[in-house]
């Protein structure tokens, strides 16, 4: 009796031990290539090295595809310039072989070398890219995060419903044009929404006689879709006209204060920010691919975790998914259209849709920094 | 009329010598006679002739001999304690004053006391057996040294076997850790146990037996010794209590029987008093009280030593955790868990309202109705007489509450089935539905009230809580949600919510038949297979639960969330101000309450309806209620 119980119990508890562990893969020893680019100097060194970390901290958990051919990260470095860009990702094409391109550019260097990118019919991944321009006419560039126009359309309704916000002024960098393309879709819906519009400013025209005016003119928020160099300036600006407008700003602030400012990241407390992800919040529902990244993350870095490492791993993990549908991985066609048939892709924090024409649909958080951390407000699907 | 000259021999030793100038400064009208001990003990017969009393200051051994040729002589005897014999000094009641000492010792006429002998040996204070908890300590012992004395003599503590046969021939087996006879009575713990009952002049012997059946038991006992709360004539649950004039005390096995403080002789050893034997000068306080349990009879306190087939656990190497009891000690309980467990029309009866009640509040989605009907469910009692006979493996007991809980389920099934094939309409009411998604949650809910069910039962003075434990865990509702299922023909629905009472009556059974052990209601000898089945359910039970204890935090953790999400659907911003999930058995049903500022399309909403649809893998049902925001 006490064995045929004992039994029943052993049956039971591997059936429930083993419904969430799906059988190991055994190497092939054959091998696929993944190319990464991202600037490896200059002004924006910090976001590529965060994202190429990312990639390997993902590479680390998912080593292998279903076939069990091992995948390789190669790392291209885009420099400064776009020529530059372009011999790199010749290089990783032609020279190596990659199978997909994992493009951690910001939109400005992407826009320049999208053309390029395309003619090279290799099936890429914008990791950090947001201009919607990235995607036209394109066929093999997919973009990972939501584009630029539902960030400045999910910002300027939630300064004037959330906030109940009615005069705002922007401050925009007229030499990028993601800056460009924010400033023109907050305008955009904050006024069809019966917001008013303060003002409108190049970065270079920002001064205290600038602030000062708008202060005048009784402005309540300043949306600032511009670096981060920026908005520190004019937070330091605010603090000794002793004026302290709501700020909202885009995404990949914090990322950029703590890779280049790290001593400044109380400086940015309190400031609104439309992001990709968010440190806490009562509904931050950490997913397996987000709980196994930061375990790996963890193993192989010293560094902080930020929005563009969980980039680097949710664009490599998307990359190896879309490898899986396809009976060849080399298969540059079939890999391209797994990625842009990808729907509710578990990412580390939301789920992600690719539709045909490679736009990411995925929720936009709004955040308030708060001691050195994104701290959600709402979450916008 | 003249003053004749008494004639008193004093004996002492090296180590009281400085007495002797003392006590004969000390009586110019008495004439002493010094004696060395040994000198004494040799000449007795020469050295008490003429002699009308003895003073002697001796160690113990010396000073049993000399009480011994003064019994023998029929002299009294006055004491003067060495500076170490502070217990001897205690129990006699003697001065602290050596002068005052000198004035008692040498006193005319002492006071008659009775002498035990045990093997023959003499008793003046305490006579041990075995190993007895802290009885024999002096009682003005402070806290913190009672408790080191007991922690000291916890270590290995068991019990053995032991026969107690009075002078009236009446033969106690039992099984004890150790026993006690107390000589003198006041100035211990022991003659405080037993209310400072008998005196040293009554001619009986008092016997304090220590029986700790479990380590509760003996931390109990010993909790009520450090808080000094030992009622008068209340004596404690460790311990048993005999009065007579004559005790043969046989065990187990040969123990060494300590007499006051010396190991002299072995079990089996027959005590007997001699009463009056002994003439002693005492101080004033000393066993002025009398006896007042039973007086000069015999007299038995036995009823928490272990008998009858407790015998047989009790003997065991080591004493259990958790008490044990045979039926008697508890016989009006288990008297009312039978009745409990007997079926009987009333039952039936109740069982058909409640169940009734219960299925039409259902339907009507009326808390209040349910409420009624739990109360008058009358599944609680033979649910707990199960747990009592299981734990004891009863099976008179197990099986009659079995019938009985069986029976009132299949009445409530049928009967709420029967309603629900007659009722015309069926709908679903959200107090059906809170009744499908049992999880861990209701596991805990049903431990808790297995637990107070015991313990009620357990207590005559708040047996009425019963009524509360029967509400807390529901039991009737569940099963009347079932019956409708089954009446619906819907097999997840019947599935659910017999799930939740099957949590509810097997967390209950496990945990009242645990508290009852507790409590100390476990049967002397009893198997463990019964117990290990319903625990083996109870995990099994545990199982499903915890998937849909998942779900359960799922949900919440939704719900919570949804409070700080937006939609953005073709441009129109939608933030959802309350939500609700539902679980069936194919879907999910979510309740929201939906603010727009934007008048919303069919579009719109399909827009939102897949949005909300990405956040869930089973098919969803959304009932959305839209504020416009004007």
């Amino acid at each position: 009796m006490h064995r045929f119980l004992s039994a029943i119990l052993v049956i039971l508890f591997s059936l429930v031990s083993g419904c969430d562990s799906p059988s190991p893969v055994e190497p092939s020893g054959a091998m696929i290539k993944v190319g990464f680019i991202g600037p490896g100097e200059g002004s924006n060194l910090t976001q590529g090295q965060d994202t190429l970390k990312g990639v390997l901290a993902a590479q680390a958990i998912l080593p292998l595809l279903h076939n069990g051919d091992r995948v390789e990260v190669i790392a291209g470095d885009s420099g400064d310039d776009p020529a530059a860009t372009r011999q790199a990702m010749q290089k990783l094409v032609q020279q190596d072989g990659v199978a997909v391109l994992l493009l951690g550019l910001d939109s400005e260097r992407l826009l320049q070398v999208s053309q390029f990118a395309e003619s090279l019919q290799t099936p890429a991944i914008a990791l950090i890219a947001t201009h919607p321009d990235i995607l036209s006419e394109s066929v093999y560039i997919n973009q990972l995060c939501f584009d630029d126009d539902t960030q400045g359309t999910v910002a300027a309704i939630f300064v004037r419903d959330e906030l109940l916000i009615k005069r705002a002024a922007v401050i925009v960098d007229p030499g990028e044009s993601h800056s460009k393309y924010l400033q023109m879709a907050f305008e955009s819906k904050f006024s069809s929404t019966g917001g008013v519009l303060t003002g409108s400013h190049a970065v270079t025209e920002v001064d205290e006689v600038l602030l000062r005016q708008l202060q005048a003119v009784e402005t309540e928020l300043l949306y600032l879709p511009v670096s981060a160099q920026t908005v520190l300036h004019v937070r330091s600006i605010l603090e000794e006209l002793d004026w302290s407008p709501e700020i909202m700003t885009s995404d990949g602030l914090l990322a950029s204060v703590l890779g280049k400012f790290p001593g400044q990241v109380g400086n940015i407390e309190g400031i609104y920010a439309t992001d990709l992800f968010s440190d806490r919040g009562d509904f931050i529902r950490h997913r397996h691919l987000g709980r196994a990244a930061e375990a790996s993350f963890d193993d192989l870095f010293d560094s902080e975790e930020s929005t563009f490492t969980n980039l680097g791993v949710e664009g490599y993990a998307i990359a190896v998914h879309a490898m899986n549908q396809c009976q060849s991985e080399a298969d540059r066609q079939c890999i391209s259209m797994a990625i842009r048939s990808i729907e509710n892709f578990e990412g580390i924090m939301a789920k992600i849709s690719i539709d045909s024409s490679g736009r990411a649909t995925r929720p936009v958080y709004v955040n308030t920094i708060k001691n050195g951390l994104l701290d959600s407000v709402v979450k916008v699907y | 009329m003249p003053n004749q000259k008494r004639h008193i021999a004093f004996i002492y030793t090296e180590e009281s010598i400085g007495n002797l100038e003392l006590v004969s400064e000390h009586s110019p009208d008495v004439i002493i006679q010094s004696s060395l001990l040994d000198d004494f003990l040799q000449n007795r017969d020469t050295l008490t002739r003429n002699v009308d009393h003895i003073v002697v200051s001796a160690p113990m051994a010396g000073l049993k001999s000399v009480i011994r040729i003064a019994i023998e002589h029929d002299l009294s005897i006055g004491i003067l304690p060495l500076k170490s014999q502070k217990t001897l000094s205690r129990y006699f009641r003697l001065p602290d004053d050596p002068a005052d000492q000198i004035e008692l010792a040498l006193q005319e006429k002492g006071q008659t006391r009775d002498l035990i002998l045990c093997n023959g040996e003499l008793v003046l204070f305490k006579a041990v057996i075995g190993r007895i908890p802290v009885i024999d300590l002096p009682d003005n012992l402070g806290p913190w040294k009672t408790l080191q004395n007991v922690l000291a003599r916890f270590r290995g503590i068991r019990l053995l076997g032991f026969t107690f046969v009075t002078d009236s021939g009446r033969k106690v087996e039992t099984a004890a850790a150790g026993c006690m006879i107390v000589q003198h009575t006041a100035g211990s713990l022991a003659s405080r146990l037993i209310a400072n009952d008998g005196s040293s002049h009554d001619g009986m012997i008092s016997l304090v037996i220590a029986a700790p059946l479990s380590v509760l038991d003996y931390f109990r006992f010993l909790l009520q010794v450090l808080k000094r709360d030992l009622a008068p004539g209340k004596i404690p649950s460790a311990i048993g209590y005999i009065k007579s004039s004559r005790v043969v005390i046989e065990s187990e096995e040969s123990l060494g029987v300590d007499i006051d403080g010396e190991e002299i002789t072995r079990t089996p050893v027959e005590c007997e008093v001699r009463p009056g034997a002994l003439r002693v000068n005492t101080g004033p306080k000393a066993d002025a009280k009398q006896g007042h349990l039973g007086d000069s009879n015999e007299y038995f306190n036995i009823k928490h030593l272990p008998i009858d087939n407790e015998l047989t656990k009790a003997k065991k190497k080591a004493i259990p955790f958790f008490p044990y009891a045979s039926e008697e000690r508890f016989k009006d309980l288990f008297v009312a868990l039978r009745d409990d467990a007997r079926m009987s029309s009333a039952y039936v009866m109740l069982m058909l309202l409640s169940t009734l009640l219960a299925t039409i509040g259902l339907y009507q989605n009326s808390t209040a109705v349910v409420i009624g009907a739990m109360l008058l469910a009358p599944l609680m009692s033979p649910i707990i007489s199960f747990a009592m006979g299981m734990l004891r493996q009863d099976q008179g007991l197990y099986r009659h509450s079995a019938v009985k809980i069986m029976i009132g389920i299949a009445l409530a099934l049928g009967s709420a089935a029967l309603v629900t094939m007659l009722f015309p309409h069926k709908p679903v009411t959200n107090e059906m539905l809170s009744r499908l998604s049992p999880s861990l949650l209701d596991l805990g809910v049903a431990i808790f009230a297995g637990i107070a069910g015991a313990y009620t039962k357990s207590y005559k003075e708040i047996l009425q809580s019963l009524a509360g434990v029967a509400i807390a865990v529901a039991l009737v509702p569940p099963l009347a949600v079932a019956g409708i299922g089954l009446g619906r023909g819907d097999p997840y629905f019947f599935g659910q919510a017999f799930l939740l009472f099957s949590t509810n009556l097997v967390g209950i059974i496990v945990f009242a038949a645990l508290t009852f052990w507790m409590l100390g209601y476990s049967a002397a000898i009893k198997g463990k297979r019964s117990m290990g089945s319903v625990v083996l359910v109870l995990a099994l039970i545990t199982i499903p639960l915890y998937f849909t204890y998942e779900d359960f935090v799922e949900k919440i953790q939704w719900e919570l969330s949804w409070q700080k999400e937006r939609f953005l659907v073709n441009g129109k911003y939608i933030i959802v101000r309350k939500a609700e999930i539902l679980r069936q058995r194919d879907r999910d049903i979510v309740l929201m309450d939906i603010m727009a500022r934007e008048r919303l399309s069919r579009d719109d909403l399909d827009d939102f309806k897949q949005k909300v649809q990405t956040n869930f893998s089973r098919k969803l049902v959304i009932r959305a209620n839209i504020i416009y925001i004007l």
